[in-house]
């Protein structure tokens, strides 16, 4: 524990520099020599930098005489000008397309792109921002290479999944941890997308290694807007549009719905039908007849319409600068009664004390509103509700089983009874201190709060289902649910250039606790509805839960840059993380990463390639760590079920379905990464090649585990797991003139995971068993199916007596007897993977004079996906006539080519569940979008700097062959939404 | 640098150090980093708290009681309900219309319900794990026993139920800690002897040291002698078990109730003499089994039919026929040609009526008997239903029910009494204790006794007195006929037109080991024929 203080302690030692600092001043204008502000000036080798006011002037200190100053600037070619003895210099900047000098922010800094040696991959936020969404994971979809986008939950105000290269853990966590400011925050919708500077996914073990401690499954980084020097500006973004839904399935019509009951009641009557009185009840012989068949779809889904409103200040004076972001965004569901309502704001202070302090703090403040009723039980009901029916009642009520027979619940009904609101509220409270006591040597202080709580309102009125069942009583349930997470830091940078060498060195101390409780009150038969979930104090029985949990984490950093006249680069780090949630003996874990890298490009002997304008090799190889499993899972806990004796409950403690493990441990991910970077004509065409290897062991696993252990899982550290893939990105620019531009770009992905070993338990050939128990097989990806393979449907006359399913009847489902033993035993089991074979983006963008156009396609390649719909009961798959479902080419002895089983009525035909199965890859219209920009002549008169309006069409195409709203979700998620929307952008 | 009090940098540098030490200190000089990382279960009890006190030993063994609730007679529908449904269902007295097949395609190792196996391990080794500690907890030696007592019966009840499902089981006394959890274990089948000497030992100490009297909801000795005597009937130890029937019989604690209460028998009220265990249950009190109160059973609405669906409309849910049903399952032609359905008060109890009533009002008929043409060939809508698990406080709209189950009965101690006599006797058809025993029952029911006890009989009055109570399968089973006499009765249909007797594999007279244990434990043989 004592080590890194020392390290503190010879940092500050070393610290030996004495120069004499001089001033430079100047102004910068570009091309077309407008004065340009922002731009950075920094003075090559050090974090000394500034940025240019409103009118194109800079003032900087600098080092010497053989001090560079790098001038960078968004879509300008960066200039390096060496001071001399000059005092003044102003430079023209040119015009650029090129990202190779942008500055990147990395872990605890910024360096410029060509300096970067480690995977860090710069989200481009304008095209992030073309994504008419509000979820900001679904804005990143398709916008990095190595990060897989997948849908959380379509319901207004969700979350979508992201995965960086891969999933490794089998058990523990595989979401990235997202860190905005330096501050890791709760998830990436915390953050309003509008306030977003950049983004960076942070993807190798070098570059995550400085917050290693939750970064195994990759770090996005987030760095929100701040105010610029001398400069004010105001921005206003809206926009508004509607959305609806596409449906990749039909449901039978009321007439094939009644074909499908009387086939399957035929096929329990010796193969006879049956006449429609025995069939159908009064209710459904009526429609039948009238022929007024419901469109359950229909009556449920709306065109919804959702907005987005952005206004930003951001004013900087010589000593304070502000920036503040408003935001307010409502979107309302495709299901009524559904809709989520964000309000934002944030502001960003910087604030210079003296020469050598600086003191900052970025604040956001989120309140959001969510209503919905739970429309997972309603879409299924849409689909699996009879046709045949009435919905309303002769007095205007909902009938609550429209066509009389029980299963055949009214979807519309609980969605008018129902509700559910929740209340969030999410502050996050950041302070830093920022101290330059010395040159080259910064030291700063990062205090930071987050705070997140919500309430939940749920009520089911009288009327409702639930309070149908209860015989005409209310029922709901008031949750608290509470979250603070506090992280200190101390960050010690150093930097020096000792002639063409630079020597840059990080150490970080940090600690951070989080601690969430829970409190539920369940209200069971309020015997009426005034009031509401308010009447919970009248339930005959009020049932309250609680939950609560804390943990922390503990870390120490160092890290050493090093590179030689901008060549050659080297980068080693180390750390050490304690975690609350492991053993106690086994808290503690240490993980080093070092990484190297070679500009070529710099090279004399690459002069001869003037088409050549970058080419990089870099390599880096390390560990992170991965602690996201549940607090408490190495003590034993005993769970509460109590009992009645003589009718009065006495308290009963029993240990849970868990076994504890006290020797658990960090899971650790090791990860080879090399890569090319490269760039012709003058940086027209760009992109980076990237192989990685990732190593993850000591895997936290849930294992099941055998009957007579008495428990039923069991986390432990087992085995390893390989992902490996390639990663390509290229950008080309084609056309680039002062009216039109052109540009295109593609960025291509593909991960293999493998199981590499598990227990290490081997047969007699010593091959090493696979855990079939839990789906874990060697050489395999970790996430598989494993069951019978269907091979068609019995036939009549096929000879079924004596092949290896003796039982089956024609229109039954005929499984591959996969070892050719004759016998269906659970050898003829086969593995199928699931995980995308690759997937990737193709973007085009295009501006001829004031119009743009853009377009990006997503696809993803090789998924496979079991949907329930197509065989099970409840999802109405089976095929019994009773639910209604997805529309399949079922076997009838009329139709001997169907593909799905004869419907039957009494039972789910056997085997009918290895049907689910379905292709889920998909090639996506992600987004299209066509703007205009008022010409500057005519907007300056309306002291406007920029305004432009414009169209964007989401998720306007989809194809695929997977049957529901979304290749991503089952037909009873909620749908994904098909969106138009039309928008302003005002600067002033 | 005007504004800075240090021109010297050196002089800033340690002013710098000095905050900088100020600044890392705040945290580190009050806590240590190992208290700071140590864990601390905000909303449970570490385990030692069970296994190292009187108190603890004692919410242990309400814990098991919660727990068996929910393995005996678990809460909604799905696969807790299929493990208990089908040893209801599938005998000679059952006819089957949906959800589950009984002996039907599913009936295989991954198909069948692994719950039986995986909670009756899990909960062996929660009553291993009192039994195992209780001896060292410093308390009174009848508490102790008290306590010891109950989760012996328990072990042994399970025990019991998968040997008799199974035939091949594990035999573990050990109670599982994080230290022995992955001792070397090679999985064989247990000698059943082996298995047996561990129920008879465990309910041996039940017997002696429970009381006859106790709490309701609890296991009393009643229980013990009832569960020492079945065990004994299994293994053929024909006065072992008839003195455990007997001891029940001839204390007072339990007994039949007269015939003119046979009502409550199946009454909402199961704390009665009758009773000789229930599983207990309340609305205001649960919600789920994890609760006191437990959660809502569908026991009562999977054998009855749903005449609220018959088309004519003249039929709405109501309390009389059990409100809203699934209609799952029924009794079949054969049990119903075993009663006499004038005289058996049985009959008009244990079942539904065969006529019905009108009793939507919006009907001109109401009131009136159902119109014989209004009666529909649909099982599903209407079929000769099974009333014992009916519950009049069960809402109408719902499957939901909230009603204590009678899991042991003095009637079966009776009719199992008797078969223990006779076989006593050498099968002698007129040993008095065995027809006393039965002629008790049928006395009763309403009918006249017996003169002679032979086996076709003894099986036809356990059926009329215990159909769809749990015990037929195995009785069944035991006698060795349970194949030949499924692949007589039991039926399968949703009409007359398509029901039929449905025919059960030999092998299936054991259950199938869960294809997931069995890819667990990699060496435990499947049973044959699967």
């Amino acid at each position: 524990m004592k080590q890194p203080y020392i390290l503190l302690l010879l940092l500050l030692s070393g610290v030996a520099a004495f120069a004499q600092s001089r001033s430079i001043t100047g102004k910068i204008t570009d091309n077309t020599g407008e004065v340009l502000a922002g731009v950075s000036i920094m003075e090559k080798g050090t974090t000394n930098a500034v940025i240019s006011d409103a009118a194109g002037t800079f003032k900087i200190n600098v080092n010497s005489s053989q001090s560079v100053l790098v001038f960078s600037f968004v879509g300008m070619f960066p200039q390096e000008i060496t001071v001399g003895d000059k005092t003044r210099i102003d430079v023209e900047m040119q015009t650029s397309l090129s990202a190779l000098d942008e500055v990147v922010v990395v872990g605890y800094g910024v360096q410029k792109k060509s300096d970067v040696i480690s995977s860090v991959l710069s989200v481009n936020t304008e095209s992030v921002n073309k994504v008419p969404a509000n979820d900001l994971g679904e804005m990143l979809r398709g916008k990095a290479a190595g990060v897989y986008v997948t849908l959380g939950d379509a319901a207004p105000g969700s979350s979508s999944n992201i995965l960086i290269r891969g999933s490794r853990s089998l058990t523990a966590g595989n979401a990235p941890i997202v860190i905005a400011d330096g501050v890791p925050i709760g998830g990436i919708n915390d953050i309003n997308p509008n306030d977003v500077a950049s983004i960076e996914i942070l993807k190798d073990a070098a570059a995550q290694a400085i917050y290693g401690a939750r970064a195994s499954n990759g770090v996005i980084l987030i760095t929100t807007k701040r105010a610029k020097e001398g400069k004010t500006t105001i921005d206003y973004n809206s926009f508004y549009g509607m959305q609806t839904v596409r449906r990749n399935f039909d449901v039978y019509s009321g007439e094939e719905f009644a074909q499908l009951k009387r086939e399957a009641y035929r096929a329990d009557n010796n193969n006879q039908y049956l006449p429609d009185e025995s069939i159908f009840t009064a209710i459904e012989r009526e429609i039948l007849a009238s022929g007024q068949f419901i469109d359950w779809e229909k009556e449920l889904l709306r065109t919804a319409a959702t907005q987005n409103h952005n206004l930003s200040f951001s004013t900087g004076t010589g000593k304070t600068r502000i920036y503040t972001g408003l935001n307010y965004s409502k979107r309302e569901g495709v299901i009524p009664g559904t809709d989520f309502q964000r309000g934002t704001l944030r502001i960003n202070v910087d604030q210079t004390i003296n020469r050598w302090l600086k003191i900052g703090a970025n604040t956001s403040w989120q309140l959001s509103k969510n209503n919905n009723p739970g429309t997972g039980e309603t879409l299924l009901r849409s689909i699996t509700t009879s046709p045949l029916g009435k919905i309303y009642n002769d007095d205007g009520s909902y009938r609550i089983y429209p066509t009389g027979v029980q299963e055949s619940v009214n979807p519309l009904l609980d969605l008018a009874e129902v509700s559910n609101t929740r209340n969030d509220r999410n502050d996050i409270m950041n302070i830093f201190l920022d101290f330059t006591p010395l040159k080259g040597l910064s030291y700063r202080v990062n205090a930071s709060r987050r705070s997140w709580n919500r309430k939940t309102m749920s009520y089911s009125t009288a009327e409702s289902l639930q309070g149908f069942r209860r015989g005409g009583m209310g029922n709901g349930a008031m949750q608290f649910e509470d979250e603070t997470e506090w992280q200190l830091e101390n960050i010690l940078n150093y930097n020096t250039n000792v002639r063409k060498h630079h020597i840059g060195a990080t150490a970080v101390q940090s600690v951070s606790q989080k601690k969430y409780t829970n409190f539920r009150n369940g209200a069971t038969n309020i015997p009426n509805d005034l009031l509401g979930i308010w009447g919970l104090p009248t339930a005959e029985s009020n049932l309250p839960t609680v939950g609560a949990n804390n943990r922390a984490l503990v870390s120490f950093v160092a890290r050493a840059q090093y590179d030689y006249d901008g060549r050659y680069y080297l980068t080693a780090s180390a750390r050490a993380d304690g975690s609350t949630v492991f053993g106690a003996n086994n808290k503690w874990a240490y993980f080093p990463a070092a990484a190297l890298g070679w500009n070529l490009h710099q090279e004399d002997f690459m002069k001869d390639f003037p088409r050549l304008s970058n080419l990089k090799l870099r390599a880096s190889y390390g560990s992170v760590g991965n602690e996201a499993i549940g607090a408490y899972r190495s003590l034993s806990t005993a769970v509460q079920r109590d009992y009645l004796f003589n009718d009065v409950k006495r308290i009963g403690y029993v240990p849970g379905d868990y076994l504890p493990n006290p020797n658990l441990k960090w899971e650790t991910s090791t990860t080879l990464n090399t890569a090319l970077d490269f760039g012709f004509f003058k940086e027209r065409l760009t992109g980076t090649l990237e192989y990685y290897n990732t190593r993850t062991k000591d895997l936290l696993a849930e294992l099941s585990l055998q009957a007579d252990i008495g428990y039923t899982r069991m986390l432990r550290n087992i085995g390893e797991v390989e992902n490996k893939g390639l990663e390509l990105s290229m950008n080309g620019i084609w056309v680039e003139k002062r009216d039109w531009a052109l540009s295109t770009g593609i960025s291509l992905s593909r991960n293999r995971n493998r199981i590499v070993s598990l227990y290490g338990e081997t047969d007699e050939n010593g091959k090493e068993l696979d855990d079939v128990g839990n789906r874990w097989f060697i050489g395999y990806p970790k996430d598989v199916y494993y069951q019978f393979q269907p091979d068609g449907i019995w036939q009549i006359g096929e000879n079924i007596v004596n092949s290896h399913q003796p039982g089956a009847q024609p229109g039954d489902v005929k499984i591959k007897d996969v070892n050719g033993d004759g016998l269906l035993t659970d050898k003829d089991r086969v593995i199928v993977k699931r995980d995308p074979k690759w997937y990737g983006t193709f973007t085009l963008s295009t501006k001829y004079k004031g119009i743009d156009f853009s377009a990006d396609v997503v696809t993803v390649q090789g998924v496979i996906r079991n949907n329930a719909f197509l065989y099970d009961y409840s999802s109405g798959g089976s095929l019994r006539g009773i639910l209604n479902g997805v529309k399949v080419d079922y076997w009838t002895p009329e139709n001997p080519t169907g593909s799905w089983p004869r419907p039957q009525e009494s039972n789910d035909r056997t085997y009918i569940n290895t049907l689910g199965l379905q292709d889920a890859s998909y090639v996506r219209l992600h987004t299209l979008t066509l703007g205009y920009t008022l010409p500057k002549s005519l907007v300056s008169k309306l002291k406007i700097n920029n305004l432009r309006i414009y169209s964007t069409g989401h998720n306007l195409v989809t194809l695929t062959q997977f049957k529901s709203y979304s290749p991503e979700k089952n037909p009873n998620d909620y749908p994904e939404a098909v969106s138009v929307v039309g928008g302003i952008q005002i600067n002033f | 640098m005007k504004n800075s009090r240090y021109k010297n940098p050196i002089i800033r540098g340690a002013a710098f150090l000095k905050m900088l030490v100020v600044a890392t200190g705040i945290l580190l000089l009050n806590t240590s980093c190992e208290d700071f990382l140590s864990e601390e279960p905000v909303t449970e009890v570490s385990i030692d708290f069970i296994y190292s006190t009187p108190d603890g030993l004692e919410s242990g063994v309400n814990a098991l009681y919660n727990r068996m609730r929910s393995y005996n007679m678990p809460e909604g529908e799905g696969d807790p309900l299929r493990s208990v449904a089908f040893f209801y269902v599938a005998t000679d007295l059952g006819l089957n219309r949906t959800w589950h097949t009984p002996y039907g395609p599913n009936h295989t190792p991954q198909g069948h319900p692994a719950r039986k196996w995986t909670m009756g391990y899990q909960l062996i080794d929660r009553a291993n794990a009192i039994i195992s500690n209780a001896p060292g907890v410093e308390m009174l030696e009848s508490r102790r026993n008290q306590i010891l007592a109950q989760a012996k019966i328990i072990r042994a009840e399970i025990y019991f139920d998968l040997i008799r499902m199974y035939d091949n089981i594990l035999l573990d006394t050990t109670a599982t800690t994080p230290e022995n959890a992955f001792d070397e274990k090679v999985y064989t089948p247990a000698d059943p002897a082996g298995v047996f000497r561990l129920i008879d030992a465990d309910l041996s100490f039940a017997v002696q040291h429970l009381n006859w009297n106790v709490e309701y909801g609890r296991y009393g000795k009643g229980a013990a002698h009832h569960i020492a005597g079945k065990s004994a009937l299994w293994q053929n130890k024909w006065a072992e078990a008839a003195a455990h029937f007997d001891a029940v019989i001839e204390n007072g604690t339990h007994d039949l109730l007269p015939r003119e209460r046979i009502a409550e028998v199946f009454g909402q009220n199961a704390n009665h003499k009758e009773a000789l265990f229930v599983y207990v249950r309340d609305e205001l009190t649960g919600g789920n089994d994890n609760l006191s109160g437990g959660g809502p059973t569908w026991i009562s609405s999977m054998f009855n039919s749903r005449v609220y669906e018959l088309s004519s409309g003249e039929m709405i849910r109501s309390v009389e026929y059990g409100g809203e049903a699934l209609g799952w399952s029924f009794p079949n032609n054969y049990l119903r040609s075993l009663y006499d359905e004038e005289k058996d008060l049985r009959f008009t109890t244990y079942y539904y009526p065969l006529k019905l009533t009108v009793n939507n009002p919006a009907s001109p008929n109401f009131g009136q008997p159902l119109a014989a043409n209004r009666y529909e060939d649909d099982f599903r809508r209407y079929h000769w239903s099974l009333k014992k698990y009916h519950d009049t406080e069960k809402k109408v709209g719902t499957n939901n029910s909230f009603k204590d189950i009678v899991y042991y009965r003095y009637a079966e101690t009776l009719l199992l009494g008797a078969e223990a006599h006779w076989r006593l006797s050498n099968r002698n058809p007129a040993d008095s204790k065995a027809l006393t025993y039965i002629n008790q029952v049928r006395s009763r029911a309403g009918l006249q006794p017996f003169a002679a006890f032979d086996q076709e009989s003894y099986l036809e009055e356990s059926a009329r007195e215990l159909a769809f109570e749990n015990e037929r399968w195995f009785l069944l089973k035991r006698l060795g006929i349970l194949v030949e006499r499924v692949n007589k009765y039991y039926q399968m249909g949703s009409n007359s037109g398509n029901v039929a007797v449905y025919p059960m594999a030999p092998h299936m007279v054991r259950m199938p080991v869960p294809q997931s244990q069995i890819d667990l434990m990699r060496t435990f043989p499947q049973n044959e024929g699967y």
